[in-house]
């Protein structure tokens, strides 16, 4: 008999749990180092966005955003359930549809001559805004 | 049916909280190895378990 057999279901969750919080605590500090740096080079250009940073910082920061977001998903997929997965689609869904009809409406009224022409980041960071905003539609609806 | 709460019976089939409310509440409907799961938990067949009326 392991040691997990003899556990109550509570007892099983609670260790679940807490090791989902410590896979995404893990991710958030990696998540922060990045983000940090990242700013940090924009910082110190003086926030001018479309200029280029040391190759090796760049590269740097791309290794630990992949080897991250590889790592982190494999690890949270394993954890999650079904009921978590089912979710997470469907926000990745609505995500999706966001950037992918977004994107075009925005290029197109700046065709028009209505809006500033589309900015990359902020596409990014509303791809991030629907996802969150799916989750937290569809586990709390 | 066996006087466990929420957090005993989610931890017995080894998914969330959240994931025992959202199927008790009907919000959600499992997949069928988690279904079989259930079943087999409690002891009986699945569809003494699952209503497919809507």
């Amino acid at each position: 008999m392991t040691q997990n057999d003899m556990m109550t279901g509570e007892e099983r969750l609670k260790r679940k749990t807490r090791r989902k919080w410590a896979i995404m605590g893990v991710l958030f500090v990696i998540g922060l180092v990045v983000g940090f740096t990242a700013a940090r080079m924009e910082d110190i250009r003086g926030y001018d966005f479309a200029g280029p940073w040391p190759p090796e910082i760049a590269l740097g920061i791309l290794a630990a955003f992949l080897v991250t977001i590889s790592i982190g998903s494999w690890l949270q997929h394993r954890e999650m359930d079904d009921y978590e997965r089912d979710i997470n689609r469907k926000a990745a869904a609505f995500a999706a549809m966001v950037i992918l009809v977004g994107y075009p409406v925005w290029f197109l009224l700046w065709k028009a001559g209505m809006v500033i022409e589309p900015v990359h980041w902020m596409i990014f960071i509303g791809g991030y805004i629907a996802l969150y905003a799916g989750l937290l539609f569809y586990r709390y609806r | 049916m066996h006087g466990w709460s929420q957090a005993e019976l989610a931890g017995r089939l080894d998914v969330s909280r959240q994931a025992v409310n959202a199927i008790e509440t009907g919000k959600h409907d499992p997949s069928l190895p988690l279904a079989f799961k259930i079943a087999r938990l409690f002891g009986k067949p699945i569809e003494e378990i699952f209503d497919d009326s809507e």
